[in-house]
């Protein structure tokens, strides 16, 4: 159980991508969603390894979602979380915010 | 790195990285996906020389854990693992891996465009060639007769070999005796094609083709009229009324299709017939457009047995076989003297010509002459077909080495022997199939047009047409050109094999030098192949060009022909018919321009000629023999000098009456050489028919001319003076001379004769308005006609041996290319050791000379053994004529030349620098 809910850094973060992204959680989405928010590039084996794991510990899973032109015929992957998913990310937050209380102050950047 | 072909990822990694992670199944698929995806927007965004670094590292980075992942047997890419990844097994045959293979193999044909389209035209017009000379052939000689089990119908035919007649038909006293006593026999026909005028209110008088037949023909043949019925044997009597059964086309043009024709009448050369009823649409016996049927009208048991101008079908009982038929038939005439006790000269004929029945199927009879033509343009069509695959498999073989270090890198990751062998494949069948539809369309188009364009006298030409037969022809070739174009590549790439290709060595391994002499002696086939359909058509051209010189005896330029058949009701008697034909003459002498006029019953090459027996008064035969043979017609006036036949010796029919009062003939020179050599024979006689004839006395030598065909020699001519009006009645008793025939052919010579033709049509239709003028054509394509069987296997030879020299040339450049390319190094180094750019030239070439000379050698003995088999279709020229030959090897000589200098002048332009740092 407890190690269930470990949930690594970017873990996380993809975990948080697919529930800001809804509807259009797709891996060059979330990449670049990621990408633009925390300001480094993403490795995509990086991004589909960490999505395969996440599905492997039943976190999240797909849909496979009919082809589009620039795909080559290729077809899509939708993602969403599981209920497990979600569970963990909640657990995870309140541990977060348990383990930041009363820091909120100490860690703000000094002013101008 | 220069980017060519549809915008993209770079295909040699995207192949990669696609290759990688197939295992994976959905996931795998959709990660490819999406990576091409982001590659789009990078592109749009930051260009393409962006993306692709991108891509690649980024692909890169997942071909890298996929392999990691393999090696450990286990990992978030490792298929066991992965949820949704198929099973390896499965995979090589799925729908989605084949479209998926389908997809990259278009995407990288159409990075190498060039190979691309160079590989579907070669095989597309090979495809097409033989798609439409397999539909010709199937139609004109696989396909049966469209009538009920046409393979039981007979054409009951005869020879008289001892005579020198090698075929011709049956008369209508032996047939009755055939349909009397061969019980082999369950029905049959005696039947007459003749053409007949055509008058009826609705419509312009019209001359067409007509069937005269016994009542039983139609069941015979198995057919039936579609609306109406046919005659019966109540009106195939002597005496009964008109009756006519109408042809579809005739009855659509000339009726509108409009049923209420049956029971109305139609007049036929003068004769009001009642319309009984109309043929099926698509049937014609036995020609093509055949308008009219009617009934014979004989009493067979008493008709004579000696007129053989007519022809007879028989259907054989489904128990009985042609060699039973053959035996009754010849049963029959071993008792035909003691049938006809009184006809001694009919015995004679009988016994001297070793008189035989020679029955033959029907197809047999109408395709006969065509057969031979048509196999020789099977085979060669099948010769092209092979040169362009040895063309497209060279082409491969280069295609195949290129994608070496590809194949390495998909095998290294994993691609079975299957996998591999399913992606030439792939390419393979796509470019066939590609070829295939490219060639079956181009082959109906051809067919197409050569059904409107081809000479009416071909048989069964109308009923060429592209069949599901032919279809299935054609898809059977691109199944069997794509399997064995995928092969020869699949073969050769074995693993450990690609693995020790991955290393630049190129022909210095043993597997590059096998692939190099397969090149190799791939050219070295269609060389030869070349050589032979070349040396064929070169056969073919002389045959051509030596009957196109052969003099047929007159000037066929400028001179236009036509025939008038004189209605018997109209132009009852003789005396009516001379008046016609005076009138006419005297018109067309006076037409501008005209500077002759002339008739005769039938012209020069026609199809028929008459002949008969001719006593010779200064050789008499003794009492056992026959006498001699002539051919004999009637001329007009004026005959010979328009048609510019030369007068040897004496004087021709000048004052017509005159010389028809005297029964004055005129004779050809070979008869006059034969019969009186180095002599005048003019004032001797001569006596056609039998001895109550009156004597003819020769008062003139003409030139010969060919009657028949071209090729064959002239025979032996009497002419005889065609009657004038001015000379009726009789003299001593006896009509003066030949009567004049109610058909006669008319000649007039005149500049540009097609012009002609209209002026003609006015003069006679201001004698008789409601005459047709038939088979209106200038000499010149009469001529050309008659040379059909010829002409039409020269087209086809040539054709196929300029697409097998076009093909043969691209051939040798190819490979020569190739070479250069190998030993770009060696060629650079030489050159910059100080060899000379013309040595360098020489080497080249003299590599490309070497295979054509070993092509020239292998093909010329090919030829000449197949030469042969154009048998009978030469003329003037021997199936190993030196000429051609040397003309052949000649030309092939100079276009291997020709198609190697490319090569040879860039080898010699070579930078040595370039070439010896590239590595």
């Amino acid at each position: 159980m407890a190690q269930d809910f470990v949930l690594g850094e970017f873990e996380q973060m993809l975990l948080l991508a697919v529930l800001q992204l809804g509807e259009g959680a797709y891996g060059p989405s979330m990449a670049r969603y990621l990408e633009d928010r925390v300001g480094r590039s993403v490795s995509r084996g990086a991004l589909y390894a960490t999505l395969a794991r996440l599905e492997q510990k039943g976190f999240v899973e797909w849909l496979i979602e009919g082809a589009d032109e620039d795909r080559g015929g290729h077809r899509k992957r939708r993602f969403s979380l599981t209920m497990a998913g979600i569970s963990a990310l909640r657990t995870y937050r309140s541990a977060l915010m348990r383990l930041w209380s009363g820091l909120e102050g100490t860690l703000e950047e000094a002013g101008p | 790195m220069k980017r060519t072909g549809p915008p993209g990822p770079p295909g040699r990694v995207a192949g990669w990285l696609e290759s990688a992670l197939e295992p994976l199944g959905d996931v795998g698929e959709a990660i490819a996906g999406d990576l091409r995806s982001e590659w789009s927007v990078l592109a749009a965004k930051a260009g393409a020389r962006a993306a692709d670094r991108w891509y690649s590292r980024q692909a890169a980075g997942i071909v890298v854990r996929v392999l990691r992942d393999r090696w450990i047997g286990w990992g978030p890419f490792h298929p066991t693992t992965t949820k949704g990844a198929r099973k390896r097994g499965r995979e090589l045959w799925s729908m989605r891996g084949l479209l998926n293979e389908i997809r990259q193999v278009a995407r990288s044909l159409a990075h190498a465009r060039q190979y691309a389209i160079a590989a579907v035209l070669t095989l597309g017009l090979a495809v097409a060639a033989n798609t439409l000379v397999f539909s010709v052939t199937n139609s004109i000689l696989l396909e049966p007769l469209s009538y009920p089990d046409a393979g039981r119908l007979l054409v009951l035919r005869h020879a008289a070999p001892g005579l020198g007649y090698p075929r011709f038909g049956i008369s209508p006293g032996l047939y009755y005796q055939y349909a009397e006593n061969v019980t082999a026999i369950e029905s049959s026909g005696l039947y007459s094609v003749q053409t007949m005028n055509v008058t009826s209110a609705s419509a312009p008088p019209e001359r067409v083709t007509a069937l005269t037949s016994t009542h039983t023909l139609f069941d015979a043949l198995g057919v039936a009229p579609a609306i109406g019925r046919g005659f019966t044997s109540e009106e195939d009597v002597p005496g009964a009324s008109g009756a006519v059964v109408l042809g579809h086309d005739f009855w659509q043009s000339r009726y509108g299709a409009s049923a209420s024709v049956i029971g109305s009448t139609i007049s036929v050369n003068g004769e009001d017939r009642v319309i009984l009823g109309v043929m099926p649409a698509g049937f014609s016996f036995p020609g093509r457009d055949m308008a009219l049927w009617m009934p014979l009208r004989l009493d067979l048991a008493t008709s004579p047995p000696g007129n053989f101008g007519f022809a007879a079908i028989a259907r054989m009982r489904p128990s009985s076989t042609q060699t039973e038929v053959q035996t009754q038939l010849q049963s029959v005439v071993n008792r035909l003297a003691d049938a006809y006790p009184d006809e001694r000269e009919f015995h004679a004929f009988l016994e001297a010509g070793k008189f035989a029945p020679i029955p033959r199927p029907l197809k047999e009879d109408i395709v006969g002459d065509l057969r031979r033509p048509l196999l020789i343009l099977l085979g060669t069509a099948a010769l092209v077909l092979l040169i362009a695959c040895a063309n497209v498999t060279n082409l491969f073989l280069v295609r195949a080495e290129n994608r070496q270090r590809d194949v390495a890198v998909r095998s290294a990751l994993g691609a079975g022997r299957g996998l591999l062998a399913r992606l030439f494949l792939a390419e393979s069948v796509f470019i066939s199939v590609i070829a295939g539809a490219l060639g079956l369309t181009l082959g109906a188009i051809g067919t197409g047009s050569l059904v409107r364009f081809a000479p009416p006298n071909l048989p069964r030409i109308d009923e060429v047409a592209i069949r599901p037969m032919v279809v299935l022809y054609a898809a059977g070739m691109t199944v069997v050109t794509a399997i064995l174009l995928a092969l020869i590549p699949a073969l050769r790439m074995t693993r450990p094999a690609v693995l020790a290709l991955v290393s630049r060595s190129g022909s210095r391994t043993t597997a590059g030098r096998d692939r190099h002499r397969a090149r190799q002696a791939l050219v070295i086939v269609q060389t030869a192949l070349a050589v032979v359909l070349l040396v064929g058509s070169g056969l073919m051209l002389r045959t051509f060009s030596q009957l196109r010189s052969i003099d047929p005896g007159f000037d066929p330029d400028d001179l236009l022909t036509f025939r008038i058949s004189l209605p018997p009701a109209t132009y009852r008697d003789a005396a009516g018919a001379a008046r016609f034909h005076d009138r006419l003459l005297e018109q067309l002498r006076a037409l501008p321009g005209v500077l002759g006029a002339g008739a005769i019953t039938e012209a020069p090459l026609a199809t028929s000629a008459s002949g008969t027996a001719f006593a010779v008064e200064d050789h008499p035969v003794g009492a056992d023999e026959l006498n001699p043979m002539f051919w004999y017609t009637s001329v007009s006036q004026g005959y010979f000098e328009t048609m510019d036949i030369p007068i040897r010796t004496g004087e021709t029919f000048d004052d017509i009456d005159r010389e028809a009062q005297r029964r004055s003939v005129v004779i050809s020179q070979s008869l006059a050489d034969k019969f009186w050599p180095g002599q005048n024979p003019v004032g001797r006689r001569i006596r056609g028919g039998d001895s109550n004839e009156p004597w003819s006395t020769i008062v003139g030598v003409v030139g010969d001319v060919r009657e028949r065909r071209l090729q064959d020699e002239p025979g032996l001519m009497v002419y005889f003076p065609m009657l004038s009006a001015n000379l009726m009645g009789e003299v001593d008793g006896r009509p003066a001379s030949r009567l004049p025939a109610r058909s006669m052919t008319y000649v007039v010579r005149g500049p540009q004769p097609e012009t002609l033709a209209s002026a003609v049509r006015t003069a006679v239709w201001q004698i008789d308005p409601d005459l047709p003028v038939a088979a209106v054509n200038p000499m010149n394509r009469i001529v050309a006609d008659s040379m059909v069987q010829i002409s039409f296997t020269m087209f086809a030879l040539v054709i196929a041996a300029t697409l097998a020299l076009f093909l043969g040339a691209i051939g040798l450049y190819g490979i020569i290319s190739y070479i250069v390319a190998q030993r770009i190094r060696e060629i650079g180094l030489r050159i910059a050791l100080g060899a000379h750019p013309a040595a360098v030239r020489r080497m080249v070439v003299w590599q490309g000379f070497r295979l054509s000379v070993v092509g020239l050698a292998l093909g010329s003995v090919v030829a000449l053994s197949l030469a042969r088999l154009l048998g009978n279709l030469l003329y003037g020229t021997s199936p190993s004529d030196p000429a051609t030959f040397a003309a052949v090897l000649g030309l092939l000589g100079f276009v291997g030349l020709a198609a190697t200098w490319l090569p040879a002048l860039r080898a010699s332009r070579v930078d040595p620098a370039r070439t010896l740092n590239a590595d």
